[in-house]
């Protein structure tokens, strides 16, 4: 429990403060999908980073997929609702969200790389198999790597502002970089099949071979 | 070229204009500009916001709101204090703001009013000065009410904050248009418009719409343009096209590069930020000379004395 509030940047004493309910409730309302951009702007504005930074390569895979899925999904405009947290952040917009959702993906495993050996690899893998609500490992494993491992992709594709925020730039080239290092026993397996030819968004699937 | 160098001119006069003219109180200047650096400012917002001006007030709540987003003792207090003197958005945050947290701590302030009647108050008040041309109040009521009629005649009366935000409604897909091809016209008036304001963040994004259509050297331009008025997002940008190049038509330079990143190190801000600062400085440090991180050191001090302190411009109610 205490493993997946780190990973949110949250002081764990604040954690035992407050009621296991309450903890869940608040870790399952940040990590619900839609709300990627604010949980990605935590990520990325949480102040000791090294903290964080530790707290994610602790991390086990059941807290990092849950993590992966709310990050890679459909980014949303803040609005002005009367919401415990899209109601905090009014003046946003659905472009900025996906910047600041691809950053926090691709700081979170630059920190998994950081010190590259098989039990990072592993983490990296099993968080992909676990990409759902709840971080759980579907029967069909291999599978759900393909899939889960071809959305994340996806989503790092768009280059969204690339002449605007070139800091979202490096951030794509540093997943690529690291992601085809952390999953290279699983890459293999996974045959890909792209729809079109736009290289930023070529759309697809991809099926899992033994 | 011409026009580029003129567009660049009247951007940056205008800029300087709006810099030299902003000489409040130097507590309260300079406490916001702590604020805008999101730098630990509460001292000096709390010094500031004990002289009575209601948008340190609002900072400073701000501020003793974070982490969590909870509403405390204090951040009630000074958001009542800012509101009574008229403040829109310590209004808006007394009406909408999450006490999740402090009820599960049980640690919710008790305040002179409930949510809802605040949220009465806050559209009375700002219905009232939207009536009377205040595009501010304007953009207020579409918080509060969630009617894009009110961004766009906030946008309409004006306020830059509100034509950039509603550029980008229209491209999420808000806003009824018949032409389709008209919702897009829309959206870069609108985003010209903002970045013709001064707004940074629109003149960013203006110059990348243009340079994603092969308009590279007017791009710059106004890339150039939030440079110049030291928003901290543009400069880190701007040191990361000079360090790989290949960006508009800015070529490659290194040492510049240096001095763009030093500039935003020494902020020493918090967050990704920082790291990311770092690591490109010490990526630099590798490849260039002694003589050369001098000369960087000495043209980011130059820089730094002919512009405004580096700021993220923050925007109220935003992020």
């Amino acid at each position: 429990m205490l493993n997946r509030i780190g990973v949110l940047g949250f002081d764990p004493v604040m954690a035992y403060l407050m009621a296991y309910d309450k903890v869940m409730s608040l870790y399952e309302a940040l990590t619900r999908q839609g709300r990627g951009g604010l949980l990605a702007h935590m990520i990325i504005s949480y102040p000791e980073q090294e903290e964080l930074q530790q707290w994610v390569i602790m991390a086990p895979a059941d807290a990092l997929g849950p993590l992966l899925y709310a990050l890679s999904s459909a980014p949303k405009g803040f609005e002005a609702v009367p919401d415990p947290f899209s109601g905090e952040a009014v003046k946003y917009t659905g472009i900025q969200s996906q910047l600041v959702q691809q950053r926090a993906i691709s700081r979170l495993i630059s920190w998994i790389a950081s010190n590259t050996n098989e039990f990072t690899k592993h983490q990296f893998v099993e968080a992909c198999i676990r990409m759902n609500k709840f971080g759980e490992r579907p029967e069909h494993f291999g599978q759900a790597y393909c899939e889960d491992r071809m959305n994340l992709d996806m989503f790092m594709k768009d280059p969204v502002f690339r002449y605007s925020r070139p800091d979202g730039v490096s951030a794509r080239e540093a997943y690529i970089q690291n992601t085809s290092l952390l999953g290279e026993s699983m890459d293999s397996k996974c045959q890909i099949t792209y729809f079109n030819r736009n290289p930023d968004n070529p759309g697809g699937f991809s099926k899992y071979v033994e | 070229m011409l026009n580029k160098l003129a567009l660049l001119i009247a951007l940056v006069l205008s800029s300087i204009f709006v810099w030299a003219g902003s000489a409040p109180d130097p507590i309260i200047n300079q406490a916001k500009v702590l604020y805008n650096q999101r730098k630990p400012a509460t001292l000096q917002l709390r010094e500031a916001a004990g002289l009575g001006d209601p948008e340190a007030q609002f900072y400073l709540a701000e501020e003793l709101r974070r982490p969590f987003f909870a509403m405390t003792q204090e951040a009630s207090m000074w958001y009542e204090k800012s509101a009574a003197q008229g403040n829109l958005y310590s209004m808006y945050r007394l009406a909408f703001s999450n006490n999740g947290t402090c009820k599960a701590l049980q640690t919710c302030p008790k305040g002179s009013k409930s949510a809802s009647e605040w949220n009465t108050l806050l559209l009375q008040t700002a219905e009232n000065r939207a009536a009377q041309g205040d595009s501010e109040a304007m953009s207020i009521m579409y918080l509060a009410t969630k009617e894009l009629k009110w961004l766009e005649k906030a946008a309409d009366a004006g306020d830059p904050e509100s034509q950039w935000l509603l550029a980008n409604r229209y491209r999420e897909g808000q806003g009824v248009f018949f032409i389709p091809s008209n919702r897009k016209k829309e959206e870069e008036r609108l985003l010209k418009l903002a970045a013709a304001n001064g707004l940074a963040i629109a003149q960013t994004e203006y110059a990348g719409l243009l340079a994603d259509r092969g308009e590279h050297a007017v791009g710059e331009a106004w890339y150039l343009a939030a440079v110049t008025q030291s928003d901290i997002y543009a400069l880190s940008g701007y040191a990361y096209m000079l360090e790989k190049g290949g960006f508009y038509t800015i070529p490659k330079d290194p040492i510049k590069a240096y001095a763009f990143y030093s500039l935003i190190a020494e902020l020493n801000t918090t967050g990704a930020l920082r790291d990311e600062t770092r690591e490109s400085m010490n990526r630099l440090e590798k490849l260039l000379s002694p003589s050369d991180l001098e000369k960087a050191r000495s043209y980011a001090a130059d820089w730094a004395d002919n512009h405004p302190p580096l700021s993220f411009h923050r925007m109220k109610l935003g992020m």
